[in-house]
């Protein structure tokens, strides 16, 4: 018992580290633009794809990982420059249609020049591969997860901390009015902000796609929502909150998948919408987050 | 209908058959033009493929519009109206289809479906009431996290139950076939009832257009442009949004009936996100707020989608454009002009210009009774405001709070703090930055949480939420502006009077009468945000006066203003307050501007009263010297 509820903790997190690691560039984007992000899935698409053509051309695994990276944080970059450097300042209305339209655009991008099914590409050799520690039997490829989620996670922290573009985004992400006021160059910050959420999906992208092996014109759909989820339950804004909220949203995504009948076994995500509703119905502002007074 | 005839029907009958003129011609203009665009096209193309695709457009505007009746009045943008369209179109095709078929495709169906079968007419029924019951209780939900969090957390909340229906869709194949095969008529029925899509688009706009008027829209739209000002003026988002919700959810029910009526078949894809975004990039780019944009979106688009489907169909030869022609181009058009449209025109092509709106003041002309409705002779108008929620308001009516204490965080905003104000009499409250005036004013109005004793002719009114408060009496303006901005002058002052009363009339008769008292009866039809900074303040006075307060709170009237600004407003702040006999509680650092209004003067410093007294005794209280001077 102990043993299985061991196992799918680590499977959780292993899940809910891909989410923290989306939630996370979500909320860094969201601080420095105040807009939801509905096109961040996009990084993941785009990555699938060149990494479908990476092994096409037959390149190794471990080839792909900066790639894919790399990819990502320019990909994030371009949107910036090409598309919501132009919504920057409007209504939410028109910041998160905007953000919706890039993603429909990339796709549809997809559909014309590659194809409107999906493709697949090897997997890694090891992924399948399991080490037993003490009775509990553990996939390396979680272990892998979490290793490099925490590692990316610190490094995140440290730019952030210790940099001066981090203390910018941070500014910026608390109040971008006054950041811009006291000088701070609002270009440099919102780009260095889209380029670490590039990085941050990147890594995302390659875990998960490690594991799938499958590229799809809408292969980010659902990841995105599951990070902007993410990033709402723990509180839009708060950096720490949108980790939490991935660790947490995965954990219990596990655990759904382990409690509930084989019958309901396609209705995980369905279920798992319908909880994050009613928690937004009963805590609009996030788990953690205890609504901000508005001045008046 | 000719002149004596109309006369002779009762006063206010006529009124309301002139008042619905405009809505109902606007709606049969726009229903003749699109039907006119459809019959032309359809004849010059005169194939199968060419009517399937004009009532396709009739049932996609069915939609829109009815997705405008929320996002449009209420601002929530929703990405579920779509998800409710599913739960329409299955209940639809499992009422409708015959029961062959249904033992057929779906043989476990649960709830007796499988026996069961009615006409479709009815199974559109019946789709409505299943929809709108589950909207209600969406609905509870939805609107409760819009009142704490504005437009966010129901945008969330609403794609994620597009997700979960789909889902469930997908899953609950007993019941929907699943994603495979779905649920389909028997073929060779399918545009059946094309004609329901004509009689359902035609109503829609009259429904809509009706609804739009109606008070309860009106204030719906006063919570979209400023939620905060709307509660401080008594109005209760939810119930609007509410309703709002339902009328909406109804419609789109309708439509989504109709399409699967239409194409004969569903399957879960066929309500998701691609459909969503087709609706929601008709709306934006017609214009959100504006039931006129809704139709003209979803025309504008589906010439071009189609025409990029077309061109980069099999039977057009690319060419040289062979990068750019192919399959999916469609889709890259519609995103391409959501992207488009919110770069540029982030409004949409109409912005909340309305058919009926344009129409309404030509149509007067021509009207059998002539001019305004309101001056009829003969006929008593009320000189005061007074929409009559508290009319028997005492003489001695009195406003007190003691012992009201509020914390930020570590801070002490108030500290033991107490005013008292009477009706008749103008209160000042005055001090340093930062000494808790407004903090005072927020707690008295349940802006913000406070402990202590806070009464309202002797009801303890502490902890009563915004809009409660200003049913009670109690109307306030705010120290950074907070307009309806995308409303004109007039009908800001229309939606405060329209909480107190169901007359529109009486409204209007309120509205045109605080304009004039106010000094701004000139630029009555001028949007909020277009105002300078004086007449927004004005206008604040007057929406604050049309609420016909018992106690009219107001958090520095002058600040910003000249000095002979500051003696105009003044002389308005006394008129109004003689006029609705209401008291009045005003903050202000000008100890002149005090001096000449207040018959009463409270100083506030650090959170504490420090000096209460007529305007001459504070004006030489030591510590208010020392509060001021430093010294």
């Amino acid at each position: 018992m102990m043993v299985e509820l061991i196992q799918q903790l680590i499977d959780g997190l292993g899940l809910g580290s891909e989410y923290a690691l989306l939630a996370l560039g979500i909320g860094l984007t969201f601080g420095v633009m105040r807009m939801i992000n509905f096109a961040h899935g996009e990084l993941i698409t785009v990555s699938a794809y060149v990494a479908y053509g990476l092994t096409l051309i037959g390149l190794d695994w471990w080839m792909l990982v900066p790639v894919i990276v790399a990819t990502s944080i320019a990909t994030s970059v371009a949107l910036e420059l090409v598309a919501f450097r132009w919504v920057r300042g409007a209504s939410d209305f028109a910041m998160l249609l905007m953000s919706f339209g890039v993603h429909f655009v990339v796709q549809a991008g997809f559909v014309m020049y590659v194809s409107a099914s999906a493709r697949a590409f090897d997997r890694p050799g090891w992924i399948n591969n399991t080490v037993s520690v003490g009775g509990v039997r553990v996939e390396v490829v979680d272990v892998a997860v979490i290793v490099v989620t925490v590692a990316t996670l610190l490094g995140t922290l440290a730019i952030l901390r210790r940099t001066v573009y981090g203390m910018a985004i941070r500014a910026a992400a608390e109040d971008f009015d006054t950041a811009q006021l006291l000088g701070v160059r609002s270009n440099l910050v919102i780009r260095s902000a889209f380029a670490l959420a590039g990085l941050l999906a990147g890594v995302a992208a390659v875990l998960l796609l490690m594991r799938t092996g499958r590229a799809a014109p809408s292969a980010g759909l659902i990841p995105m929502l599951k990070g902007v989820l993410a990033a709402l339950i723990g509180g839009l804004g708060r950096l720490q909150g949108a980790v939490v909220g991935g660790l947490v949203l995965g954990v219990v995504e596990v655990q759904l998948v382990s409690r509930l009948p084989d019958e309901v076994d396609g209705m995980v995500n369905g279920i798992v919408f319908v909880l994050i509703a009613l928690l937004f119905i009963f805590r609009p502002a996030g788990m953690l987050r205890t609504a901000a007074a508005e001045r008046v | 209908m000719t002149g004596p005839a109309r006369r002779a029907l009762p006063e206010a009958a006529g009124r309301l058959v002139q008042r619905l003129v405009p809505d109902v011609a606007a709606a049969s203009l726009l229903f003749a033009a699109v039907a006119a665009v459809g019959f032309v096209y359809v004849a010059s193309v005169g194939d199968t493929a060419s009517e399937r695709l004009f009532t396709s457009l009739l049932i996609n505007a069915t939609v829109v519009v009815g997705m405008q009746i929320f996002i449009g009045n209420t601002g929530i943008l929703s990405f579920g109206h779509i998800g409710f369209g599913a739960v329409a179109g299955y209940a639809f095709v499992l009422f409708a289809i015959d029961t062959d078929r249904k033992a057929r495709l779906v043989p476990d169906a649960p709830f007796g479906l499988v026996d069961l079968t009615v006409h479709p007419a009815a199974a559109i029924g019946a789709a409505v009431v299943l929809t709108v019951a589950v909207a209600a209780v969406v609905g509870l939900g939805l609107v409760r996290s819009a009142a704490a969090s504005g437009a966010i957390a129901p945008t969330v909340i609403t794609l994620s139950l597009l997700f979960a229906t789909f889902e469930l869709a997908v899953n609950w194949t007993d019941l929907t076939g699943g994603n495979r095969a779905g649920l389909s008529f028997r073929p060779g029925t399918a545009m059946a009832g094309r004609g329901y899509a004509y009689l359902a688009f035609a109503l829609t706009l009259l429904v809509a257009g009706l609804y739009r008027r109606s008070r309860s829209a009106r204030l719906a739209r006063a919570v979209r442009e400023d939620g905060v000002a709307a509660r401080s003026l008594g109005i209760h988002p939810a119930t609007h949004q509410m309703w709002a919700l339902l009328l909406s959810v109804a419609v789109v029910a309708i439509g989504a009936s109709l399409r699967v009526w239409l194409t004969g078949t569903i399957s879960p894809e066929r309500f998701f996100i691609d459909y969503t975004l087709l609706t929601i990039t008709m709306l934006v780019v017609g214009g959100r707020n504006s039931i006129t944009g809704a139709a003209l979106g979803t025309v504008v688009i589906t010439v071009l989608t189609e025409s990029a489907r077309v061109v980069s169909g099999p039977d057009v030869d690319p060419g040289p454009f062979d990068l750019i022609l192919r399959p999916g181009l469609s889709d890259l058009v519609l995103g391409a002009s959501m992207l488009g449209f919110m770069v540029l025109r982030p409004r949409g092509l109409l912005d909340d210009w309305e058919l009926a709106d344009w129409l309404g003041p030509r149509l007067s002309k021509w009207r059998p009774l002539r001019g305004d409705p309101a001056a009829a002779p003969g006929e008593e108008v009320p000189v005061v405001p007074r929409p009559g929620h508290t009319p028997d308001r005492p003489a001695g009516a009195r406003l007190a709070a003691a012992g009201v204490t509020v914390d930020f965080g570590g801070l002490r905003g108030l500290d033991n703090a107490h005013i008292l104000a009477g009706s008749g009499r103008v209160v000042g409250l005055i001090g340093p930055n930062g000494a808790g005036k407004t903090t005072m004013l927020n707690a008295i109005t349940g802006v913000v949480g406070a402990q202590g004793r806070i009464s309202l002719e002797g009801d303890d009114i502490a902890g009563l939420p915004p809009h409660r408060l200003a049913r009670r009496g109690l109307a306030r303006t705010f120290q950074n502006l907070r307009l309806f901005e995308a409303l004109s002058v007039r009908e800001n002052v229309e939606v405060a009077a329209l909480v107190g009363t169901r007359s529109a009339r009486r409204a209007e008769q309120t509205a045109a009468e605080l304009l004039g008292l106010c000094g701004i009866a000139d630029i009555a039809e001028v949007r909020a945000r277009a105002l300078d900074y004086g007449a927004s303040k004005r206008l604040e006075l007057a929406r604050a006066a049309a609420q016909a307060p018992g106690f009219l709170l107001l958090d520095e009237p002058t600040s910003g203003f000249s000095e002979l600004e500051s003696v105009i407003i003044v002389d308005q702040i006394r008129r109004i307050a003689d006029v609705l006999g209401c008291g009045v509680v005003v903050i202000d650092h000008d100890l002149a501007f005090i001096t000449n209004l207040c018959d009463r003067v409270y100083c506030l410093d650090q959170g504490s009263v420090i000096a209460v007294g007529s305007p001459a005794e504070i004006r030489t209280h030591p510590a208010v010297r020392a509060a001021y001077l430093g010294g």
